[in-house]
């Protein structure tokens, strides 16, 4: 943290320890109710809420001293003209405040301690069953279709791009949103035994006091406020949802503005500037009516509440002005009960309104971060594919169906349950399955299940925020393997046009790189971890034909004795590789199979009968 | 275009005065509406004061031994409180929702004209800045001051304006207790300026705290599958540990800091309280006031507390709200007036010239040359290939005949409008026919699907249920790289324009998918002038002319069957590529 660094550090008590607090855990089970949930949250930091609700009762109950003590500084003082009073109701004055103020200041600051320690716990464990590693998961992006026997059965294919995202929870702005927002909101749940707790106190306390000065006035206060207030909120229910409506949609057309901005290079490109002016515009246009129609609705509902706030104050003003005038309360009565009422508005607004908001968005919360967290075999499609297909875990919609139907099943040496292409690397070995499209997917999502542990490089180039070398020294490789990986992935040339050479940052998604640079820095990844067997697919398809014809001549080099197999057309790698086994699909609609043939050893490999075989040999 | 990396060269940031000229030029000088607006807000304010100085006459009648004979005067008052509370709350709600109204539509221009001048700016310029800088400006600036309008303009329209009109209404009371009120002013000043210090750095550091949560979050994400194959789990979930929990400490300081203010706040309010008793005393004692104008004076200071505090603490929210404005000023500051960017200079017909380029070199950086004299004349409807390492400044050759940058010498001549796609492509967030008819509005849907069909994207029209309504893009469905290339190049042939380049825009598919995008990109380029960077030697051999370009120069070029029987490098990699 760059705290430390700064010399303004104001000396303040209780920051966040550089560690994070550890806090009580949070089970569930299947039968958890989100409400129960959202109550274990509640609970989840007692160390720091009972403390915070402690302290935040005093303070509440420092506020409603205010009023109270100005009627008897009035009464006592003022009135009287006696020095000696002023300055006692002056010194206690002063006592009530910095007992207020001090209460306040530890106590909101224990309790938002505490909120944000239960939030952190949250979101480590949403985070851990994001990212984790599960038993059938292990190749998430896999996606391909099922060994032999199975074809046809489940859902196959898949983006060229990669990971299959089936469910919600897939969608990386999802998924963001369940770790962000969601927590937040579950976790927001621990100030309700804080604030409303201390305001009921306050309200309680209040109410004692003018129960105290005049029965009748305190019960009008004490029922009457909560009534009209509860009554205002719901009322002005629809209008605050539709506030919240359109500033959704303003949201959205604010997003739908920015998104024009981010293609500004492809609206360059392709000239169309003055459509994407028009079209910024009606966006603009749309987010405008949107936010003013929430404005509007937000200015009927303030100024609804104010008037009956005002309306009631003044009925209690009236009532207490008559029953003053009847004898019935004192001058400083009259004014203890006047300014008490103004006072105990906002806390019992707060008790009716913000409590119920607050635990009903915690509860929708906690809903959907059970459903995530109960998932099994939740996130990426893998877990679906083959064993839960067929119950219609994945495949909903009904492209994947299409593609099910439509492609190819593969030879049983790469998707049997004989020994596979795999199991018969010899070391040094480079194999070149040639293959693409969906056949490809097919093909590697059956060696992912068949070797899970094998090191199956994705084709999709996703680098991770930091350096080209942050990217490719992953935790356990040594700097001198990562250069020698950088070097025969072709990113040599990197040092030169980077700024600052391999310790440049690769950017968002990789975007301070192009996408064959993108590309190298990944296989340079794979190369790097030396693996004892590696699969890659289609590792050079956005590099230049110049650079693809180096990275396949030092392909051998860096790999040394591991096995390497390669899922791909390129003629540069096919160029190099010591066999080729050729897969084609076979032609739509035949859901059949895919005919293989293969040059050299067959090592167990099925040559379908009717298969329309393509030998080649190279080596 | 990654040799382009973001220089120090970013876009003018307005100062205070040019702000202001164009806020008001925005408002389109509405000086009669802006005149109503502040007199409805005092007129509110002053509708604030009437409960209670009434409150006070109540308390001076019970005061003055009135007995319930006189219930009436309570009464009366009680009406008037009532009538004062109405008409003040409406009178604030329509000032605070006007106000909004009038700077929501004030945004609202300044976001619409930034765009246009963004769009008219040249490409150059925002390219020496960063396009990132533009988009950073688009997005978050513009968000940070739609953030700031509802909480600033109520607070400072509806606050502003009681606090001013209570002193005023306390100083009718009695002089006195306005003087006392004003004994609190520095101390609020000195809180103020304290907090002004600390809390922009403090926010600013947990707002990108936050940020940088979500990146890591989102980064890991998106990369889930890497995640998964390198057993990244554990690492990357520490890794968001850590800035989680660097959130929390910034967010502890930051509440520490607001909590501070607020002590500093509680007392000024003491201050004020004890200033208005002691005022109230003398007063009294001297016989010049009465106990219900001390009453009055303190109800009203007591309900100063409310505004003054959400006064201050917009402070620092109005603050960047304003350095947003004058990001968003800055561009519009920076383009030349008068409309979008002019397309690049027509000249010769056609059957002269396609695309020139004479002489042209060019370097990003001083001493770093990237292009160094290179002649290219690509006649109309000639298909020019070229071909080369990473780094030999392929990319740079097709930016400057595409007219994003200009050469730093040598000239760049085209027959007509060009068209550039590169490896970059931007699916927007909006339908498939939205995506298409970008450039060529008003197409029909038979014009869309013809053109999709040609590009052999008719299969990402039938897994779309809705077809060309079906919304894509960011928060609609998810094009494969290859698809979104064939949108790119669809867009293309609906743009019909005489000069295409393409920057490797078949690169990101695989190897299935790449035959398909060539034959795409062979049809765009039918009947029209290409210049292709190719990363495939097929797309050379398919080309009228290859060219081989090495450290910025031209090494050899000719067509393809001329550069194999050359024997040289060419035929080398022709060779290497094609043994298979």
């Amino acid at each position: 943290m760059t705290s430390s660094r700064r010399r303004w550090v104001v000396p303040m008590l209780l920051q966040a320890p550089a560690d994070p607090i550890r806090t009580r855990p949070l089970p569930f089970d299947s039968r958890t109710s989100p409400a129960r949930f959202t109550l274990r949250v509640m609970a989840g930091a007692p160390r720091f809420t009972i403390p915070s609700v402690l302290l935040t009762i005093v303070h509440e109950i420092g506020e409603a001293l205010v009023p109270v003590l100005m009627g008897l500084a009035i009464e006592r003082a003022v009135s009287t003209g006696d020095p000696g009073q002023l300055v006692l109701w002056l010194g206690v004055l002063a006592v009530d405040f910095a007992v207020l103020s001090f209460s306040w200041r530890f106590g909101s600051r224990i309790g938002e301690l505490g909120m944000l320690a239960v939030q952190h716990r949250l979101r480590s464990t949403v985070t851990e069953h994001l990212l984790g590693d599960r038993p059938g998961r292990q190749a998430a992006g896999a996606a391909g279709g099922g060994g032999g026997g199975r074809a046809g059965g489940h859902a196959g294919g898949g983006a060229a791009s990669g990971v299959r995202r089936d469910r919600p929870a897939d969608q990386p702005g999802v998924a963001l949103s369940l770790a962000t927002s969601d927590v937040n909101r579950l976790s927001y749940a621990v100030e309700i035994a804080i604030y409303p707790v201390g305001e009921f106190a306050a309200a309680v306390f209040g109410g004692a006091v003018l129960l105290w000065i005049s029965w009748p006035l305190g019960l009008a206060v004490l029922l009457g406020a909560p009534l009209i207030l509860w009554l205002t909120d719901r009322a002005g229910r629809a209008l605050r949802r539709r506030s919240g409506d359109e500033q959704e949609a303003a949201a959205a057309a604010a997003g739908e503005a920015s998104d024009l901005m981010a293609g500004y290079r492809v609206v360059r490109g392709i000239g169309a500037e003055a459509e994407a002016s028009v079209r910024y515009r009606r966006a603009s246009r749309a987010a405008l009516v949107s936010t003013l129609h929430a404005r509007r609705a937000e200015g009927v509902f303030g100024g609804t509440m104010e008037v009956v706030t005002g309306l009631f104050l003044t009925a209690i003003a009236i009532a207490a002005g008559l029953s003053a005038l009847s004898g019935a309360l004192g001058l400083g009565e009259l004014i203890t009960v006047i300014g008490l009422t103004q006072f105990l508005i906002a806390p019992l607004r707060n008790f009716a309104t913000y409590a119920g908001s607050v635990w009903a968005s915690a509860v929708a919360s906690a809903a959907r971060l059970l459903a995530l967290l109960r998932e099994e075999g939740g996130v990426g499609a893998e877990g679906g594919v083959g064993d839960v297909g067929d119950e219609g875990g994945v495949g909903e919609s009904p492209f994947v169906r299409q593609e099910a139907a439509d492609h190819a099943s593969v030879p049983p040496e790469l998707g049997g349950d004989g020994p596979s292409v795999i199991d018969s690397l010899a070391p040094g070995e480079i194999v070149v399955v040639a293959t693409d499209g969906v056949t490809a997917d097919a093909v590697l999502g059956a060696l992912r299940r068949r070797h899970p542990a094998v090191l199956s490089a994705p084709h999709a180039a996703h680098l991770f925020a930091g350096s080209v070398f942050d990217n490719v020294a992953l935790p356990g490789i040594e700097a001198s393997r990562a250069h020698a990986a950088l070097v025969a992935a072709g990113c040599d040339e990197l040092v030169a046009m980077l700024p600052r050479g391999y310790d440049s940052g690769v950017g968002e998604n990789g975007s301070a790189l192009s996408g064959g640079q993108r590309q190298r820095v990944a296989l340079a990844r794979s190369l790097a971890q030396d693996a004892p067997v590696l699969v890659l697919h289609d590792p050079t398809t956005a590099v230049d034909a110049v650079t693809e014809a180096a990275i396949a001549a030092r392909l051998r080099e860096i790999r040394g004795v591991g096995r390497t197999l390669i899922v791909t057309r390129s003629p540069a790698l096919i160029a190099v590789a010591d066999r080729v086994v050729h897969v084609e699909a076979a032609p739509r609609p035949a859901a059949a199979s895919a005919a293989v043939a293969e040059a050299g050893d067959t090592d167990g490999a099925t040559t379908e009968p009717h298969a329309p075989a393509r030998a080649d040999a190279a080596r | 275009m990654s040799t382009s990396t973001a220089g120090a060269d970013r876009l003018p940031i307005a100062d205070g005065r040019t702000v202001l000229r164009e806020a008001q030029r925005a408002i389109g000088r509405r000086w009669r509406q802006l005149a109503l607006l502040v007199v409805v807000l005092v007129a509110a304010a002053t509708a604030g004061l009437v409960s209670p100085l009434a409150l006070g006459s109540i308390v001076d009648a019970v005061g003055s031994g009135l007995r319930s004979g006189d219930a009436s005067f309570v009464w009366r008052l009680g009406a008037v409180m009532a009538g004062a509370i109405v008409v003040g709350a409406v009178l604030t709600a329509a000032g605070v929702v006007a106000a909004s109204v009038l700077f929501e539509r004030m945004l609202a221009v300044l976001r619409e004209r930034m765009v246009e001048a963004a769009f008219a700016l040249p490409q150059s310029r925002v390219e020496r800045a960063g396009t990132g800088d533009l988009i950073s400006r688009a997005g978050d600036d513009v968000a940070e001051v739609s953030r700031a309008i509802p909480s600033v303009v109520p607070a400072v329209a509806g606050s502003l304006f009681t606090i001013a009109v209570t002193v005023v209404g306390m100083a009718v009371i009695d002089v006195w207790y306005a003087v006392a009120l004003l004994v609190v002013v520095p101390v609020h000043i000195v809180s103020l300026r304290w907090y002004l210090r600390q809390a922009p750095g403090v926010y600013a550091a947990e707002r990108a705290a936050m940020a940088d949560r979500a990146q890591h979050l989102l980064d890991s994400l998106r990369g889930l599958e890497s995640v998964r194959a390198f057993g990244l789990g554990p690492h990357h979930v520490s890794r968001i540990a850590a800035v989680s929990w660097s959130v929390v400490r910034w967010t502890m300081r930051a509440r520490g800091i607001q909590n501070a203010l607020y002590a500093r706040l509680n007392l000024g309010e003491l201050l004020g309280m004890a200033g208005v008793l002691v005022v109230g005393f003398v007063l009294v004692a001297q016989g010049a006031g009465s106990i219900g104008g001390t009453t009055a004076a303190m109800l009203l200071f007591l309900r100063l507390f409310g505004p003054i505090n959400q006064l201050l603490f917009v402070v620092d929210e109005l603050q960047s709200a304003l350095a947003s404005l004058g990001r968003i000023v800055g561009v519009i500051t920076a383009a030349p007036s008068g409309g979008l960017a002019a397309a690049p200079p027509g000249s010769p017909s056609p059957a002269q010239v396609g695309l020139h380029l004479e002489a042209v070199s060019h370097s990003y950086v001083d001493g770093h040359p990237v292009l160094t004299g290179i002649d290219l004349a690509v006649r109309p409807g000639e298909t020019v290939a070229i071909v080369g390492a990473s780094g030999a400044g392929k990319s740079t050759l097709a930016a400057i005949a595409a007219g994003v940058h200009e050469p730093a010498s040598g000239a760049v001549r085209r027959s007509g409008a060009v068209v550039l796609v590169t490896q970059e492509v931007h699916v927007f967030d909006s339908t498939l026919r939205e995506n298409l008819t970008l450039t060529r509005p008003g197409a029909t849907d038979a014009e869309l699907l013809t053109a999709l069909h040609r590009v052999g994207a008719e299969r990402l029209v039938s897994r779309l249920t809705r077809g060309l309504s079906e919304p894509i893009g960011a928060s609609g469905a998810t094009l494969t790289p290859a698809e979104a290339q064939q949108l790119a190049l669809a867009r293309v042939l609906l743009a019909d324009p005489p000069i295409v380049i393409l920057d490797e825009a078949t690169a990101e598919a695989g190897s299935a998918d790449a035959g398909r995008l060539e034959h795409a990109a062979a049809v765009v380029g039918s009947g029209r002038t290409v210049l292709v960077i190719a990363h495939r030697l097929s797309q050379a051999a398919a080309a009228d002319r290859v060219i081989l370009m090495e450290r910025g120069r031209i090494e050899e070029q000719g067509t393809h069957a001329d550069l194999l029987a050359a024997g040289h490098r060419y035929a080398r990699l022709w060779a290497a590529w094609s043994r298979a």
